[in-house]
């Protein structure tokens, strides 16, 4: 009996091994050669020195060698780790891993020191997997061998924010935006969040002594949130301001003063501005606009520019609104440019 | 375990019409990795006194600031505060 035969013996009709004929098989795998599974026979595999060598069904089976690397449609290129990896060379994709990272890349290899493109005109991507998450990165397109650079757009760790690209994961459940916008035009995109302080300040009312003074804002894409409180022991009583600036402000106001203010480039949502002096009535404000990008002008609610003495915050013999002891406490909501 | 706290300007624009807008970035460290942080954002308008300011935003402003882009800014300020004074004034 050939040992082609025994071998095909040894298999049953179901596709089972017949474990009687062990010896036998054993007798073949050992010592047979890729001719002893000619046409007629079941070609599965052979054993070389101690490797399990499949039998190629057809071009492009897979190959593997001892360091564990299985190429399909090729050899596999020995410049990837000696854990494990399967690559399909044509395409440059690869599944691979070693102890304590799983990795799979499209249109790229590893050449022992740099990852490199397998293809010209097309990205280079990866995914990765270690301890501390998940990475996907991808480079610009390059040319077929030349050293891709990767990037990693979105980060995601266990009980971490998800991080988008060039943001560092934090703590918690979210999404962390990069520290430096990355800005864009489209009109379904969020692009940005940050939270701070700022420092307001209170302009055209003179020589201001402030007492305490402190602001919050919010960035949600262009839409800015700020809130403040200004506490003044002082202010210059010689001054006869129509309107009074808050400046100081985080970011610019894409909205210049009687540009497009009647449509809310920015409110005054709350306000209370009290002064020893105060009139009893009177007391609600709103925002004209920007003066110089990064104050706002605030306004009593009957102020008119076309009528004589409706100036409400100079305290130069009018209404001394603004005189001596006050504060102004209030939020805004204006757009900024980006 | 060592905790650090420190305080850099991180961020610098300046404008079209030269205002000089930075943030500064408070970073607690807990050996050597960032455990926290908080943003302080500030604006300079052209010819504003810089005392007390950074040394990099200061010098940053005394790129920007020429005498013409101070002249042309408070002349932005003028016409735009005289647009809000009441007839008659």
């Amino acid at each position: 009996m050939s040992r082609a035969s025994t071998l095909a013996r040894a298999i049953g009709a179901d596709g089972a091994l017949n474990v009687s004929d062990v010896a036998g098989l054993a007798a073949v795998a050992s010592s047979g050669s890729a001719s002893d599974l000619s046409t007629g026979t079941l070609p599965i595999a052979r054993i070389a020195d101690g490797d399990i060598v499949p039998a190629k069904l057809s071009t492009g089976a897979p190959t593997w060698d001892s360091a564990g690397r299985v190429g399909v449609k090729a050899t596999p290129n020995t410049n990837w780790p000696t854990s494990w990896s399967i690559q399909e060379w044509q395409g440059g994709n690869t599944v691979w891993g070693v102890q304590g990272q799983f990795q799979m890349g499209y249109n790229n290899y590893y050449d022992g020191t740099n990852y490199r493109f397998k293809a010209t005109g097309n990205r280079a991507l990866r995914y990765i997997q270690t301890d501390s998450g998940h990475y996907w990165d991808t480079s610009a397109s390059g040319t077929a061998n030349a050293a891709a650079t990767f990037e990693t757009q979105m980060q995601l760790g266990h009980q971490q924010t998800l991080a988008l690209r060039g943001a560092s994961p934090q703590s918690g459940t979210g999404i962390s935006f990069p520290a430096t916008q990355s800005a864009s035009s489209d009109a379904n995109t969020l692009d940005d969040y940050e939270e701070g302080t700022w420092t307001p300040t209170i302009n055209l009312l003179g020589t201001v002594t402030y007492t305490a003074r402190f602001g919050k804002y919010q960035k949600i894409g262009k839409y800015v949130r700020v809130t403040f409180a200004l506490y003044m022991s002082s202010t210059d009583t010689t001054q006869d301001s129509s309107a009074m600036l808050i400046g100081g402000l985080p970011f610019t106001v894409t909205n210049a003063l009687g540009s497009d203010y009647e449509n809310g480039s920015a409110c005054l949502l709350t306000e209370r501005m009290r002064a020893t002096s105060a009139p009893a009535a009177a007391n609600t404000f709103h925002v004209l606009g920007s003066i110089g990008t990064t104050s706002l002008v605030v306004v009593q609610n009957n102020y008119n520019s076309t009528i004589a003495n409706s100036s409400y915050f100079g305290s130069n013999g009018r209404s001394g609104y603004f005189g001596g002891t006050m504060y102004v406490l209030g939020q805004f909501t204006y757009e900024t440019s980006a | 375990m060592s905790l650090t706290k420190t305080t850099v300007v991180d961020q610098i624009t300046v404008t079209e019409n030269g205002i000089v807008l930075f943030r500064e970035v408070t970073r607690i460290m807990e050996d050597g990795n960032e455990i926290g942080k908080t943003y302080h954002r500030s604006s300079l308008t052209p010819g504003q006194d810089l005392t007390g300011q950074p040394a990099n935003v200061t010098a940053i402003c005394n790129a920007a600031w020429t005498a013409e882009v101070i002249d042309a800014y408070n002349a932005q300020l003028a016409a735009q505060e005289a647009a809000l004074q009441p007839a008659g004034e």
